[in-house]
């Protein structure tokens, strides 16, 4: 145990914008290599990848890291022709993870805390879009402890519990103006929690290659204590009553399959798909608890998503030496529908470059680095609030990760 | 590969998201074909920036033609100089009044003036000397008075000039509102009249005034002196936008008081009408009145006994004392006057006059290849299904809706805001221009205490 707590872990990173809210990446190395790994157990962060690959990890280790999310960006009006700013603070997500199993026991428990989901948008003060959201924080933990079952020699099958806390914060500006000229303004403030599964298959056909399947539920973010807040003109604060609220915010069903090939020591290549289905995430409703706000019994905040998906690819190159390095990317195709994006999470179809390395220091201390690159563009005219231009982000995600083999 | 290769790869990384950064999403903004090195505006209260019953500092900087003119600006566009009123002036109104805004009177959101009278120094000092203006709107204007000469006459005596010109016009015996405008020889102009030419009838409950005639010369007819206005106007070879009427439906003005809005809730009360009213009734001009709404009794001078029930599509004015259809029987006990309602004759009279205003104002957009702004179809939409303005759905609904100031009539900042963009789009594709649009969410609506 001593030597558990002294150990220093690796941990994911978080990425604004992938696929919608979420935040499909992994630990450092993974990310280095277009955040693959499915079917490439390396460390602790299986627990997370593929619980089915947790059993076939050479050795018990922990790991722990930090990323930095760099974000900014624009929306250029299609009408206006304004531009308008989103300095997104910086984001420092942090993961730890570790497996652990005795020697020679087919049986290799995990626990990993992760940030499943995550999304921070800070728009500038006058932004046009700020009737629908002028800023908005959501962040997500998950703690999943997990057990993996070696079959045999060749197969592996993994189960996990994820339990995820939420918070989410939507600032928006309400089109009602008070005598000086202010706008009213309306607060969201919503703690939510949720339970999944996380579930993974590994299957290692020969040496030298080996393919993957996993599963992620889908978790029901249930939101019993929310208030709403707002700040509109005394004499029409009747009709905006602030208030509890509740809602429901379905996290979507990820579906994951991979191969991964080494052709010699030297060499790893991956391959793999996920299938996010987004499908439940279609109205968002926001109930008030007390008294109707402006004659509704809740704000319905129309979303729509359908299913995204991420193709990625990645190799790895280990030296003879003591160096590591990595490079991949991966295209995403966004879940949000043509006519529905919003200023609060603006994704689109993608193509993320990665590139990463890691230096051996010993047998057992291994040091990681990456750096993911995302360049969004997305151009909509929302078909509800009417919202016509383009979203321009660029979203620089430095990576530094530690893994201890126990 | 040596670390220094790792450090080149990073490096070359960052600077491809940097390069990525630096391509923006703006179109390429310009002119077209049109010349806005001097836009003039001619047109009346819409145009001078009027709202809340009277020309005030706040209303006039929002003036559509004003937000249109910062738009222009992008593409070549000069100063946009206006006849302003004091800063912190209560403003005046056509009836001498201050204007309105909303206050909590027994509970209840109502407009009122926000003070006893209007700001008369507004009439009696000249600003002329900070002229010549590019904002012609005139409140009270019509097509046949703009081309009037010595529309700012006091000699003609009250009532027969008009002080809102009077005050701008450095020859207030001798100038018309299109004399003042030629002078500047304008490389681009926008005309919006004709509201007047029936609003005048319509807001009077077709009690006062009359609908100006289509025929007749240059300052009695409406065909001869809109094409005056625009002979004029294109004579150096201007370029400019025209701008159609609504129809008068489209005004919380004229749709706010329901015809049924007279709510019976005692029996006593319904029985009592129903033996006072029986001779209508009988005659099929009153249905048996019943517990709930009913539509009120309004004098009419075609029913045999000047009186009669209104009926549905028949319209109550905003103009009428709520406290006393409330309190004093009006629209039961006591039919509602004329000049509070307007009825299926009337109504058939501004519509017809409407559209032959509408149809002219189209052909001589056209004969003259000039950006036509289709109003009435723009004002229709916002009417039937409202204005999606980034986030903010933009109705005609009176107060609430947002386009429309406390009037009734004349519109909020955000109204002329969206106004201000169907010029621009119009001109846009008339002009084969690339003017932005104004970003509408800077403006407010109705404010609220």
């Amino acid at each position: 145990m001593k030597r558990l707590l002294s150990g220093i872990l690796v941990m994911a990173p978080l990425s604004l914008f992938a696929q919608g809210y979420q935040l499909n990446l992994q630990g450092t190395r993974q990310i280095g290599k277009g955040s693959t790994g499915l079917a490439d157990p390396t460390d602790a962060t299986a627990v997370f990848t593929n619980p089915g690959s947790m059993a076939f990890l050479s050795a018990n280790d922990v790991t722990v890291g930090v990323s930095g999310v760099f974000s900014n960006g624009t929306f250029t009006d299609a009408n206006s022709n304004e531009v308008f700013e989103s300095d997104n603070s910086l984001v420092t997500p942090f993961n730890a993870s570790i497996a652990y199993g005795k020697q020679n026991s087919r049986f290799k428990f995990g626990l990993s805390v992760y940030t499943p989901f995550g999304s921070t948008m800070r728009w500038q003060e006058g932004a046009t879009g700020r009737f629908e959201t002028k800023e908005i924080s959501l962040i997500s933990i998950t703690a999943q402890p997990t057990v993996s079952y070696r079959i045999n020699s060749k197969l592996g099958i993994g189960v996990g519990l994820m339990y995820t806390y939420g918070h989410v914060q939507i600032y928006k500006d309400l089109p009602v103006q008070f005598s000086d000229g202010r706008f009213g303004t309306a607060e969201i403030d919503c703690k939510a929690n949720g339970l999944g599964v996380n579930a993974g298959l590994y299957y290692a056909a020969t040496n030298n290659l080996s393919f993957a399947f996993s599963y992620r539920s889908r978790q029901n973010m249930n939101s019993s204590k929310g208030t709403a807040t707002f700040d509109v003109p005394a004499s029409l604060a009747a009709n905006f009553p602030s208030q509890d609220v509740n809602a429901v915010l379905p996290l979507p069903q990820v579906f994951g399959l991979g191969a991964s090939y080494k052709p010699n020591k030297n060499w790893t290549i991956n391959l793999e798909g996920y299938l996010s289905d987004w499908s439940k995430y279609d109205t968002i409703k926001i109930n008030f608890e007390e008294a109707p706000v402006a004659g509704a019994m809740s704000s319905d905040l129309i979303r729509e998503y359908k299913q995204g998906f991420t193709l990625r690819a990645g190799v790895e190159y280990k030296s003879d030496s003591k160096y590591e390095l990595r490079a991949g990317a991966f295209y995403t195709k966004s879940p949000i529908q043509e006519g529905y994006v919003n200023p609060d999470v603006p994704d689109a179809n993608r193509i993320n470059p990665s590139i990463g390395a890691s230096y051996n220091f010993s047998d057992r201390f291994r040091i990681d680095a990456a750096l993911l690159a995302e360049f969004v563009t997305r151009k909509d005219h929302n078909i509800i609030s009417g919202i016509d231009g383009t979203y321009k982000f660029n979203i620089f995600i430095p990576s530094i990760g530690l893994t201890y083999k126990l | 590969m040596k670390r220094s290769n790792i450090v080149y790869s990073f490096a070359a990384l960052a600077a491809l998201s940097l390069t990525a950064c630096k391509k923006d999403a703006q179109f390429s903004v310009s002119k077209g074909e049109a010349d806005f090195s001097k836009y003039v505006a001619i047109g009346n209260s819409l145009t001078a920036g009027y709202a809340d019953n009277a020309l005030y500092y706040e209303a006039q900087v929002v003036s559509y033609p004003a937000l249109m003119a910062k738009q222009f600006a992008q593409v070549g566009g000069g100063e946009f100089k206006q006849p302003l009123v004091p800063e912190n002036s209560v403003g005046i109104g056509s009836a001498g009044n201050a204007r309105l805004a909303l206050a909590v009177v027994n509970g209840a959101l109502t407009p009122r003036p926000v003070a006893a009278s209007g700001d008369l120094s507004i009439f009696t000092s000249s600003v002329a000397a900070q002229g010549p203006f590019n904002n012609m709107g005139v409140p009270g204007a019509k097509v046949t008075t703009a081309v009037y000469p010595g529309y700012g006459n006091p000699a003609n005596g009250a009532g027969n000039f008009n002080p809102f010109f009077t005050r701008m016009t450095t020859a207030p015996a001798s100038a018309s509102m299109l004399t003042d405008a030629v002078t500047q020889q304008p490389t681009f102009f926008s005309v919006f009249l004709g509201s007047n030419d029936v609003l005048g009838y319509a807001i009077s409950g077709g009690a006062g005034d009359v609908i100006t005639p289509m025929e007749g010369p240059a300052g009695i007819g409406f065909a001869a002196s809109y094409e005056t206005l625009i002979g004029a106007l294109t004579a150096n070879g201007a370029k400019g936008a025209v701008a159609n009427i609504a129809d008068v439906t489209t005004a919380p003005y004229f749709t706010t008081i329901a015809h049924n809005s007279l709510v019976l809730t005692s029996q006593v009360l319904v029985d009592a009408l129903n033996s006072a009213y029986a001779p209508l009734i009988q005659a099929g001009l009153c249905e048996t009145f019943k517990l709930g709404a009913n539509g009120f009794i309004i004098e009419d001078e075609d029913s045999p006994v000047g009186m009669r029930q209104i009926r549905s599509g028949e319209l109550v004015l905003l103009s009428t004392p709520q406290d006393s259809l409330k309190s004093a029987g009006w629209g039961s006990a006591k039919p509602l006057a004329n000049q509070y309602v307007l009825t299926a004759k009337e109504l058939n009279n501004i519509r017809q006059a409407t559209n032959a205003f509408n149809q002219k104002i189209k052909e001589i957009a056209a004969a003259k290849n000039l950006a036509f702004v289709d109003v009435a179809s723009f004002l229709a939409k916002a009417k039937e299904h409202g204005i999606e303005a980034n986030g903010r759905k933009i109705t005609t609904t009176f107060v609430t809706g947002g386009a429309f100031s406390l009037d009734g009539i004349h519109l909020t900042p955000i109204g002329s805001a969206l106004l201000a963009n169907e010029f621009i789009k119009s001109i846009n594709k008339t002009y084969n221009a690339a003017i932005p649009q104004v970003d509408v969410t800077r403006y407010g609506g109705v404010k609220f205490p």
